[in-house]
């Protein structure tokens, strides 16, 4: 999952690269959200957790 | 034809360098990941993401020239940082809860990207005080402005592809360990 969403970062670069800067920061905004999201699943109560 | 020094393309040139900067860390963390063999954990990917979300805004500025969405985007990059690594300081901050990984130059590498973040927050409040940077037309801007910034965008580029690729082979196609064994 974690790759994943690196793959999401990488076409946020790509798309700035190519000079679709709108389109960069929507994919980039997207990628931000499910970045807290995944944050949110490696927050735990347990602190043996989530090193 | 030689470009001008504006405010402009002197922000610009920053955004490009602060941008690198942002991407040096990941390399950083990449050599102690393959020279003293420490996997990276969950959280400390998450602060890698943070490290390329903060890079991402900065290069925004450098490649498009400065807008308060770029700003806006690295700030919001910058917190998420902070999140996580004040989540990753949290977890060990009890006397006797250990630490993850080895201490370089005397704090770990969770509390080195809280510091990090924290000086980027205020480089960019910083460079924000420049109001020119917004009002000045687009001119012919200095070769070095260009090549930092298409420098950055590359560095970034291979930096999500390599995460992507080493990722998957740490993670797999599940949730990655909390106490991750294999490097690669």
């Amino acid at each position: 999952m974690m790759a994943a969403l690196f793959l999401v970062w990488l076409g946020a670069f790509v798309a700035a690269a190519k000079g679709r800067r709108n389109l960069s920061i929507v994919i980039g905004l997207a990628a931000l959200i499910l970045s807290l999201a995944m944050f949110r699943y490696h927050v735990s109560d347990n602190i043996t957790l989530s090193l | 034809m030689v470009g001008t020094w504006d405010t402009r393309n002197v922000v610009r040139l920053f955004n490009g360098v602060g941008a690198l900067v942002m991407f040096s860390v990941v390399i950083g963390a990449y050599a102690i990941q393959f020279i003293f063999l420490e996997p990276p954990c969950p959280l400390c990917l998450l602060i890698r993401i943070g490290m390329l979300a903060t890079g991402f805004g900065l290069v925004l500025n450098a490649l498009f020239g400065p807008k308060p969405i770029h700003y806006g985007f690295a700030l919001l990059g910058a917190i998420f940082g902070i999140l996580v690594s004040l989540r990753n300081i949290a977890l060990h901050i009890v006397p006797g809860t250990g630490s993850y990984g080895d201490a370089v130059f005397g704090f770990h590498l969770y509390t080195w990207a809280f510091l990090v973040f924290m000086a980027i927050v205020i480089a960019i409040a910083v460079v924000m005080f420049f109001q020119r940077q917004f009002d000045e037309p687009t001119g012919q801007a200095p070769r070095i402005v260009n090549l930092v910034a298409v420098i950055a965008l590359a560095v970034g580029i291979f930096l999500a592809a390599a995460n992507t690729f080493t990722t998957a082979v740490e993670c797999e196609l599940g949730p990655c360990p909390d106490n991750p064994t294999r490097v690669l």
